[in-house]
Parts: C-alpha cells; structure tokens; sequence
C-alpha cells in the first residue's frame, strides 16, 4: 500500500478531510492538496456566530483555500530566522519534516502543524493560537516554549498514528514540496 | 467540508447581507489575490534578471525591509502601497474591478479528484507521486490567477 492510498483510507474513515474551497468554481491551480485531521477541519469549517471567532477563523480558513487553489506561498526552509514573515515554514529540527503553516491575522495568530506526505500535498495535523488564548486552547508563546515542544511532538505522533512507517516527506530544496505559486522568504 | 457553512456563506452572499464572518473571508481573500498578483509580477522580473529587492526597495522608496515583509505574505496594504508596488516593478497600475462571486461555474469536478489505485511502493522509498499531476497540469495559467482578480 502507498501512502496515498493511507491517505485515501483515512479520508474514507474520516479520520483526515481533504479541504475544498468555499466558493464553487473558484479559479484554481490543479495540484495542491491540504488534507486536515478533524481537530484542523472544525476549526475551519465549522460556521461561528460570534463575531470574533468567526472574523478570526474564516480570514484562516481563506488562507488555506488560498493555499489549495494555487496562491502564490512564501516559504521559509530555516527554522526560527524567518518567524512569522513566511506563510509555511520548515519547523525545528528540519530533518524531522515538521512544518507549521501560519496565519497572523487578524489576532490572535494561528498555527497548523503538520506535514507533507507528498509534493503538493500536505497533511495539516495540530492547531494552536499563537500569542493568546482562543476557543479554550493556550497559545504557543515563544518558539522555546514547552507549549511549541508539545504540539510539535503531539504532531509527529498524529503522524506515526496515521502514516506508521512512513515519514514526513524532507528535503532542502523548495521544489520537493511544492510544484507551483511559491518562493523562498 | 461542512455544508452548513458553506450553504450559509453562499446564502448570505447570494442575499448581498454578508455576517462578519464572511465579510473577513472575503477581505482575507482580496488580500490574497492582490499578493499572489504582485508577487508573481515581481518575481517574473526577478528571475528575469531585470529587478532585485533592493532595486524595488529604491524604486518604490519604501525600506527594504518593508519590501521584504510585504513580498513574505498577504497583508492588508493600502490601494497607496499597492500602486507604489505595481509602478515601480513594471509601470503600471492598478485598475479598479469587481465582479459577482457566484458568476463562476463550478470546475470539472476532475480537478479536484484523486486517483483511486496506485502501485504499490515501499515506506520511506516512495515512487514519483500519483498525487502529482504531469508537470504541464501544474503550470498555473495567467489568466486564471488574473481571474482571481476580477
């Protein structure tokens, strides 16, 4: 079995969700895909009332349609020296193949932890708030914190419950994960 | 994805009362396009030869590091920004437009397909990637991103 089809299984038994954009027909790029776990999905799917919440959630979840139908991403592939100035970004240590895609505003700053488990495609993992408190859940506070240490761990073991034996796709290289639509920062 | 949150958002467009909610998407979404539609015009002079950070840093009098923090990702910079940008990488400017969100027709449902089989290929040595399309499906058209636009 490869791991798309892994993938396939889990979107099957809904353990994973492949994200679609909002809008039908929206102009988009053939190739991206950002399978989210269900934690991720409800973040980002789930309709919201109050004003904050979905003023904060819907910008992300723009972001991450944007990300699907080809928008134009700037990566950093050098943990801790780009910050929040690139909307992907290689995580410490880099040959674990951790990578957090970032959304600044507006505030509070979200974090999707995940990976790529193949060129385009990206599998998005574990959620947190970057600098305060949203929905119940602690922010990551600075990158040495024992809350980043914790929900990179939660992430890769995420990943061994999904994939076992396979592991996050890796390289130095921009065009080993993304085909099209991006750039170093 | 969720139908309620989709079938509401459309309903609210469709109604022309759109909630907070889906008045940030679609701010998040212009910020988007305007940033995929400037950076892909500098970058097509930059891998040209033709125009450095640095350069567009001076053309556009803003410090580089601006440039560079508005090149990273989409911000909400203003129409003054915006047309600093286009001047200075090219010589144009920005020409206003708008156009309904629902005129789109919905893609071949095949875009978004997965293939069903693969062969099979051993941890940590994976073959060339079924999810990939051929390097020609990958290449983005202009005038799609250009539609994203208008």
């Amino acid at each position: 079995m490869s791991i798309h089809e892994v993938i396939l299984d889990h979107v099957s038994w809904g353990r994973l969700a492949r994200l679609m954009p909002t809008i039908p027909g929206d102009p988009a790029v053939k190739g991206r895909r950002l399978f989210l776990s269900k934690d991720v999905m409800d973040l980002v799917d789930t309709y919201r009332t109050k004003a904050a919440e979905a003023r904060r959630c819907e910008a992300f979840r723009q972001e991450l349609d944007d990300f699907v139908k080809g928008g134009q991403v700037g990566v950093c592939l050098r943990p801790f020296e780009a910050n929040e100035d690139a909307k992907l970004g290689l995580l410490h240590p880099p040959e674990d193949g951790i990578w957090d895609i970032r959304s600044v505003n507006p505030s509070p700053g979200l974090r999707v932890v995940g990976a790529f488990a193949e060129k385009n495609s990206f599998i998005g993992l574990e959620w947190a708030p970057r600098s305060k408190e949203f929905l119940g859940r602690q922010p990551l506070g600075d990158r040495n914190s024992r809350e980043w240490r914790d929900i990179i761990g939660n992430a890769k073991a995420h990943w061994r419950r999904l994939f076992s034996s396979w592991e996050p796709r890796t390289g130095d290289k921009l065009d080993e994960y993304l085909s099209t639509n991006c750039h170093l920062v | 994805m969720s139908t309620s949150r989709q079938t509401a958002i459309l309903s609210e467009v469709a109604a022309k009362r759109p909630s907070v909610g889906t008045q940030a998407y679609f701010q998040s979404k212009a910020m988007s396009a305007f940033y995929t539609f400037v950076v892909q015009k500098f970058l097509e002079k930059e891998r040209a030869g033709e125009l450095s950070r640095a350069d567009l840093a001076r053309r556009a009098r803003k410090d580089p590091a601006v440039i560079t923090r508005l090149l990273s990702k989409p911000s909400n910079m203003t129409l003054g920004t915006l047309s600093d940008l286009l001047l200075a990488i090219d010589g144009e400017e920005p020409i206003p437009q708008s156009a309904p969100i629902l005129r789109y027709k919905p893609f071949p449902s095949s875009i978004w397909e997965m293939p069903k089989k693969s062969p099979a290929t051993s941890p940590k040595q994976p073959s060339p990637s079924l999810l990939d399309p051929p390097p020609s499906a990958n290449k983005p058209e202009k005038s799609e991103l250009i539609d994203a636009l208008t």
